[in-house]
């Protein structure tokens, strides 16, 4: 039962912290002992190493690139809300958010494209479909690189955001212009949801 | 520029138990269980295997205190010249704001 338990706490650790403590940390379990009190500390613990990670991922070096673009994303997407509130004054946020996903934007991808008869605020909700892919698959990249840096939650990612921007485009236009966005959004992914593993690796042991 | 000692106090809630993590380290090395050992003895604080394991982690990221090799699942840890300094330095400081302490303490 307390091996059950041991195993149990250290699996709420990030993969990264167990492959560098666990061992050690399991031996001091053994060494003294389990109560509710050490369980309970040793699970508060877990959710500080979740959070230090994160904000090492969110605010260290490659982090805060990453950050920096998802803070960029969240403002094009208010500035674009906004700029089309402006345009079309009085309409709530329900009915645009619904505007979005249905017919309206109609010839927008088009217009977008080839310059023709997009006005303002059609231009505007290309720009909103492609932040609502980027809102959709950036937090699972976010999300899933702490723990899988290894890539298959990237691919998810990079799989949503390609699949997410190809579906309006087919919706909106036709099958060739969807699969030539499909194919411009799959390399913009790669650029987006990168998956080399972060340099921010446990520190070395001393052999 | 910083001071050692505010380093020491930029880890937050495991500021106190990294303190008490520098100064079982003074005397030598000590793995996980020795450390809480020895801390329940000298500051009467038993520390959990997250907050210990916690403040490990942040000394070691530091590079205030360094692994060596393990003895079987157990790996002591020895304390860096970089944490010897924060530790002189925290101490210092500590010292400093008793002596204030107890010189008002004697004026009241």
């Amino acid at each position: 039962m307390h091996k059950h338990i041991a195993r149990l706490l250290i699996r709420l650790y990030p993969r990264q912290w167990r492959e560098r403590y666990a061992d050690e940390f399991a031996a001091l379990l053994d060494d003294s002992g389990l109560s509710y009190r050490t369980a309970i500390d040793g699970a508060r613990g877990a959710g500080g190493e979740w959070g230090r990670l994160i904000s090492r991922r969110l605010f260290g070096e490659r982090g805060a690139i990453a950050s920096r673009a998802a803070l960029v994303v969240l403002l094009a997407w208010a500035a674009a809300i906004v700029a089309y509130l402006f345009v079309r004054p009085g309409y709530p946020l329900a009915v645009i958010a619904l505007e979005m996903f249905k017919g309206h934007v109609g010839r927008a991808f088009g217009g977008l494209l080839l310059v023709s008869d997009a006005s303002f605020h059609e231009a505007m909700l290309v720009g909103v479909i492609g932040l609502n892919a980027l809102c959709i698959s950036g937090p699972i990249w976010a999300l899933f690189h702490v723990s899988e840096p290894r890539g298959r939650w990237i691919s998810v990612a990079r799989g949503t955001w390609t699949v997410t921007v190809m579906v309006a485009a087919l919706w909106l236009w036709d099958w060739r212009l969807a699969l030539s966005i499909g194919v411009g959004a799959y390399v913009m992914s790669r650029a987006l949801f990168p998956s080399q593993p972060s340099s921010q690796s446990a520190p070395a042991v001393h052999a | 520029m910083k001071h050692h000692d505010d380093e020491l106090l930029d880890l937050g809630r495991f500021s106190e138990p990294a303190l008490y993590i520098l100064i079982s380290l003074a005397d030598g090395p000590k793995h996980g269980y020795a450390m809480t050992e020895d801390i329940a003895q000298v500051t009467g604080t038993k520390l959990g295997p997250g907050t210990l394991y916690g403040a490990i982690a942040r000394l070691e990221e530091r590079k205030w205190i360094e692994p060596l090799p393990a003895e079987d699942r157990r790996r002591p840890y020895k304390l860096t010249i970089a944490g010897h300094r924060v530790l002189k330095h925290r101490l210092a400081g500590l010292q400093a704001v008793a002596k204030i302490g107890k010189a008002r303490l004697a004026d009241a």
